[in-house]
């Protein structure tokens, strides 16, 4: 008990320290604005979080906001075509456009004295898109060969299938790439109005992190973004959670060489109050090489060399997928002893000591993670954006450490019931 | 601790009215301005991530090289230790060094369970890996540097102290059989791991540093005892400290926890040189993938020749980084299309390589051999114009400093120039680039390939 104290109390002292005072603004048009100053390394990341979330993509426009995002990189009203990028990359700096569950992410990182120059080409991409239809046709084209893109490996594939199986019909449901289908049903002018209806300042997230002064970041945000204007932002659609009914066998053979046995069971998105909870679940299960599933099953049955947890971090819901990469020939062995791992958190409370290391790990693994700025500024902007608030990044380790045995057994009750069980594997 | 944030709105923009009133026409010209005129002045004032006067060097008595980047910012410590013995060090027992990197971590002395190393790590919340390179093997850790403590002494274990036993060899064999299978699994790395191959005739450099699963089923624990006897001695080691620590703390720290290990004669490594042979041969590998990879490896300079490597990794941005990189625009005008493509330039002890790689269509493959090799003799006859080489260098130097942001970065930056020789070349790197000429690439691009490969679909026709 004092060992598990102990690391409690560790845990505690790894707030992140080194990070300046958090700052929360709103410019006149609505968007937020939050800066951190690090100092750390001379690096300045800026996250700009666009609320569009693939819940208000139309089901025949799946794959729009793909579409969208990448007009929005065929240059602004004022430069054209790839000058942006290019202007960035000339000088090594780097633009990242991403497109997530929930939101799209445009994100730059730069040397410290640049910041001017990263926070300005975020203006032209964000606020002034030319979106015009020579641009749509490279935009759609790379969207289309995003959908295309294979999946790698059997751990790849099995996610794939995973997914397909647990949010067919759900928004969630083609990644965010959309398919062929819908692809080719989307316009110019549906990208155009996609723009007007969903990218609003009101809506969106500006978040600055590293070397920078905290004055200059919000100063400069207000100059560049301030003219963006406001208008309505189109409500979103309504959609329920995928549930699993019944637990489902799926099984591929394909150009693999190791087998994937993956369980995936449906859970709650990032504001549910089990969330962290799960997030803890995750480190008990793959957070190391102390952590159940690599002790148990790596190391003890001997049954695979890689076995993980995945679960994101997504708004309206989310997964957690359990896997063992191993041989065919051990894959019956596999699915029991990772369905025993899941049964066990269930039914043993967890002892003292691995809880303690476990929220160690996550506190840590989150305090690292925080050292580069880009991922940082994601996070703050996330959070801000779940209406959780950029300074929860300071809550978390609290809510961490107050977590107890009890709740990782009721979660694991609570979600570990019914799955979707893939296998792929080798066609020989 | 927490505390409450205040959510504030700007003072002086009030809603739908902004503070400073410019037209639209003027902010996108301001705008543009930033982005076109302000660059040139900006772009020289890329700052160095390892200025000489911020790293501290010493050497303990037995040889053990510490290295320090004092930084008091964030309460975390990256630590690495790195041995001067990678995969090629004995020729003759490839993946050695990869197999022995996996088994210091099975148990040591004063941790002797299987991972117990890295399990004590991560009960406080540390992470650890291990690399195997061609010259090098790192072990490298990152901390909250209230632990720093331990974490020497447990590095002091992994490297000085390990079991090496014979059940966890046979425990650890099948997880680096499955590696190499995943690494094999991957087209890219199976491709690289060709050109190498048959770039190098006779230096170890052409092995995987991985091992192959020949290799790994051939290997017994005595041969990984005979290897760590012989390179994880002091004097071959170095240990590299960045973060929340002094420069005397950490050296008080190694004294206790490493001071006792006596330093012994260094075996001899492979010479590379009159080893390269420029051949030009060319070998296909069959692979289940769309289209074929295409590999061209040509000779590159070791780190003896600080000012060449930097050349080099001048010459990969050039080629292939930024919006006016020369071989996408060049495939493009000799009527290649190319998917993927990239450069593998590795600085290394010996003569090394550089590779350039490109994805494309069986048909292409010929074409773009041949481009490929125009391209790079007419870049030995005309010079390169002096904006298009400043904006290479920008590239260059920017990418070191976002490469260099954290502490894990930079430590791995540090460990991988002293496993190379000398951690000096990290600090000088900055300069070494900055002083690249356009003569300096002229004379020093390599226009006759070592070889070359093509992995996936067979080329239906070859020059």
């Amino acid at each position: 008990m004092m060992r598990a104290l102990l690391l409690l109390c560790i845990s505690l002292c790894m707030l992140p320290a080194w990070a300046g005072d958090l700052h929360t603004v709103r410019l006149g048009n609505g968007l937020r604005v939050v800066v951190l100053p690090t100092t750390a390394a001379q690096v300045v990341s800026i996250a700009m979080l666009l609320d569009y979330s693939a819940l208000d993509e139309p089901e025949a426009q799946r794959g729009i906001r793909q579409v969208l995002l990448n007009s929005m990189l065929q240059g602004s009203s004022a430069v054209g075509g790839s000058t942006i990028q290019q202007t960035l990359a000339a000088v090594g700096g780097r633009l990242e456009g991403r497109v997530h569950q929930d939101v799209l992410e445009l994100s730059v990182t730069v040397p410290a004295q640049m910041l001017t120059l990263g926070m300005a080409a975020l203006t032209e991409i964000v606020c002034r898109p030319q979106l015009a239809e020579r641009g749509f046709s490279a935009a759609l084209q790379q969207a289309h060969l995003t959908a295309a893109q294979a999946p790698y490996g059997a751990v790849d594939a099995a996610l794939r299938d995973s997914h397909d199986l647990l949010y067919a019909g759900h928004p969630y449901a083609t990644r965010g790439v959309g398919t062929p289908d819908t692809l080719a049903g989307i316009t110019p002018a549906a990208v155009r109005a996609a723009y007007g209806q969903h990218i609003t300042p009101g809506s969106s997230v500006l978040a600055i992190v590293g070397r920078c002064d905290r004055e200059e970041g919000i100063r400069t945000a207000g100059e560049l973004f301030s003219t963006w204007e406001d208008r309505p932002r189109a409500p979103r659609l309504p959609a329920a959670s995928p549930l699993v009914q019944a637990s489902r066998l799926a099984l591929r053979q394909t150009a693999v060489r190791s087998t994937c046995v993956m369980l995936t069971f449906p859970v709650p998105g990032a504001t549910s109050d089990d969330f962290l909870a799960l997030r803890l679940v995750d480190c008990l299960l793959s957070g190391g090489t102390g952590s159940r599933l690599f002790r148990s099953v790596r190391e003890e049955a001997h049954l695979a060399y890689e076995v993980a947890t995945v679960f994101p971090s997504q708004g309206a819901c989310s997964h957690f997928s359990v896997y063992a990469l191993t041989h065919t020939s051990y894959m019956e062995e596999t699915k029991a002893a990772l369905v025993e791992v899941l049964a066990q958190l269930q039914v043993e409370p967890v002892q003292p000591d691995e809880l303690a290391r476990a929220k160690a790990y996550l506190n840590s693994r989150y305090l690292l993670s925080h050292q580069y700025s880009a991922q940082y500024a994601f996070d703050l902007a996330w959070y801000e954006l779940l209406g959780l608030g950029a300074d929860y990044d300071r809550i978390l380790p609290k809510q961490i450490d107050a977590l107890t045995a009890a709740d990782i057994q009721r979660v694991a009750r609570t979600y570990f019931t019914r799955y979707f069980l893939v296998v792929v594997m080798p066609e020989s | 601790m927490t505390m409450q944030l205040p959510r504030v709105r700007l003072p002086g923009l009030p809603h739908g009215h902004p503070h400073h009133v410019l037209s639209r026409v003027r902010r996108v010209l301001l705008a543009l301005a930033i982005l076109l005129l302000v660059l040139p002045a900006q772009a020289a004032e890329i700052p160095n991530p390892f200025p000489g006067d911020q790293v501290f060097v010493t050497t303990l008595s037995n040889g053990l090289r510490v290295v320090v980047r004092e930084d008091h910012s964030l309460p975390v410590l990256s630590a690495v230790v790195v041995v001067r013995g990678g995969a090629a060090a004995e020729g003759n027992r490839p993946g050695i060094a990869h197999v022995l990197e996996h088994m210091v971590l099975q148990g040591t002395a004063r941790y002797p369970k299987p991972l117990e190393p890295q399990q004590v790590l991560e009960q406080v919340g540390g992470m650890s890996n291990g690399m195997t390179t061609r010259d090098m093997t790192r072990l490298e850790v990152v901390i909250a540097s209230a632990h720093a403590e331990l974490l020497v002494n447990v590095l002091a274990e992994i490297a000085l102290r390990p079991l090496l036993g014979e059940a966890s060899f046979h425990r650890e064999r099948p997880v680096v059989l499955a590696e190499i299978q995943r690494e094999a699994d991957h087209p890219l790395a199976y491709s690289l791991n060709r050109a190498y191959l048959l770039a190098f005739r006779r230096h170890p450099y052409r092995f995987s540093p991985i091992g192959t699963i020949e290799d790994v089923l051939g290997m017994q624990p005595a041969d990984l005892r005979g290897w760590y006897e012989r390179w994880y001695v002091p004097n071959n080691m170095s240990i590299v400290f960045v973060g929340d620590i002094t420069p005397a703390g950490a050296v008080q720290m190694v004294q206790t926890a490493f001071g006792q290990a006596k330093a012994r004669p260094l075996p001899t490594g492979p010479s590379a040189d009159g080893e390269v042979e420029e051949a030009h041969s060319y070998a296909h590998f069959q692979h289940d993938i769309p289209g074929a990879y295409v590999v061209l490896a040509f000779p590159a300079p070791s780190a003896r020749e600080p000012h060449a490597m930097a050349t080099f990794d001048v010459l990969t941005s050039l080629l292939c980084d930024g919006p006016d990189a020369l071989l996408p625009a060049w495939w493009s005008k000799q009527g290649v299309s190319v998917g993927k493509f990239g450069i593998e330039f590795v600085s290394s002890r010996q003569p090394g390589c550089l590779l350039i790689w490109a994805h494309t269509t069986p048909e292409q493959v010929g074409k773009l051999h041949d481009a490929t090799l125009t391209l790079m003799t007419q870049l030995a006859v005309s010079p390169i114009a002096p904006e298009q080489l400043a904006r290479a260098k920008q590239r260059l130097l920017t990418g070191f400093l976002l490469d260099n942001e954290t502490y894990s970065q930079q430590a791995a930056t540090l460990a991988f120039y002293e496993g190379l020789g000398d951690v000096h070349l990290a600090m000088r790197y900055v300069p070494s680039v900055q002083a690249v000429t356009a003569e300096d690439l002229r004379t020093l691009i390599p226009t006759r390939p070592l070889g070359w490969v093509t992995v996936g679909q067979r080329p239906e026709a070859l020059p």
